[in-house]
């Protein structure tokens, strides 16, 4: 399903990722990986909602992102894929985009600026997944153009539907 | 010997050129730089000069219920850098270089910001300045979201997405 890799959805104007929350084992694979790819940081990260119920969280890059907006510096961009990433030369480190954000997801350095999930841009600009997507042994993280997730998101609740049906 | 003399009339037709400092106005170039000063009113304790700030002259501390930048002159090196950073051009480069004192709580000069706390966490998180101005830019934002700190919003955001199914 997501596993293959449509060159075409790479180099396209918008790619989505998705995390299918239900499908997550909470088995910290995707965190490890992101931490042996960002240099000991974190970009996806889970969380323990209820005891033994760990489930991931890491940038929506929304198209809409309010990280951009309030960004002073205009240091948080809409790169080409449509991921939210940071240019760490422009980031003063003013914190807006951490209140900003929904998620609360980007994450303050001591050196004094802002780093967040960019996605993998460098394995993106080798036309490879990003490493959570790639890694994630229930492919509860998909990633693709948004209307081919919704497409395909509509059809698994509708066999679901038809399933029910049946019995 | 008769090199010297040369000099004599240019100096008389030139007159002094030093100044009485201390009752006169010390001369000053546009491009110096003393001592900084915050305005209060514009500042809303973001932070971004303390960590730019190389010799760590500006600090940031949450001290009970209130956020206090302090700038410490004795440790400035007066390079500017706080100036050119700050979002809202709160910090300005005066011409004040006669800094000495003899008590050391004249060479500290404070700004004092008003602190949120998390509702969930109990948490103080970020000035209310801060946060005010990151609501006005975002208009269309809930303000249950606004009043969480970091962390509690992304739990509170993956409980929401974990139920809903």
């Amino acid at each position: 399903m997501g596993r293959e890799v449509n060159p075409e959805s790479v180099l396209g104007i918008s790619v989505r990722r998705f995390v299918m929350v239900n499908k997550c084992i909470g088995c910290y694979t995707c965190e490890e990986v992101c931490k042996f790819l960002n240099d000991e940081q974190q970009f996806i990260k889970l969380y323990e909602i209820e005891s033994g119920l760990s489930k991931p969280i890491s940038c929506f890059h929304c198209v809409k992102a309010p990280c951009v907006t309030v960004c002073p510096t205009n240091a948080l961009i809409v790169d080409r894929d449509g991921a939210v990433v940071t240019r760490v030369t422009r980031c003063i480190g003013c914190t807006s985009c951490i209140i900003a954000c929904p998620f609360g997801i980007p994450d303050l350095l001591p050196v004094g600026h802002v780093v967040k999930c960019d996605l993998c841009s460098k394995l993106r600009s080798e036309g490879l997944e990003p490493g959570c997507i790639a890694v994630c042994p229930t492919n509860a993280i998909l990633w693709g153009k948004p209307e081919d997730i919704t497409r395909m998101l509509r059809e698994k609740t509708l066999l679901k539907l038809v399933e029910a049906y049946r019995r | 010997m008769v090199k010297f003399v040369k000099v004599l009339p240019i100096a008389a037709k030139i007159g002094t050129v030093t100044i009485r400092y201390p009752y006169a106005k010390p001369i000053v170039t546009d491009s110096f730089r003393g001592a900084i000063e915050v305005d209060p009113s514009k500042c809303t304790g973001c932070g971004a000069c303390t960590r730019i700030c190389p010799p760590k002259a500006l600090s940031l501390n949450i001290e009970g219920g209130t956020a206090i930048l302090r700038y410490f002159v004795g440790r400035c090196i007066f390079c500017g850098m706080c100036a050119d950073i700050c979002p809202e051009k709160a910090i300005k480069i005066t011409k004040e270089f006669e800094l000495a004192s003899e008590q050391v709580s004249d060479l500290y000069i404070d700004v004092e910001h008003e602190v949120v706390t998390c509702r969930k966490c109990g948490s103080k998180f970020v000035t209310s300045k801060l946060l005010n101005k990151v609501e006005q830019k975002l208009s269309e934002f809930s303000k249950e979201l606004l009043s969480l700190c970091p962390r509690c919003r992304r739990v509170e955001m993956l409980s929401k997405q974990v139920y809903l199914r």
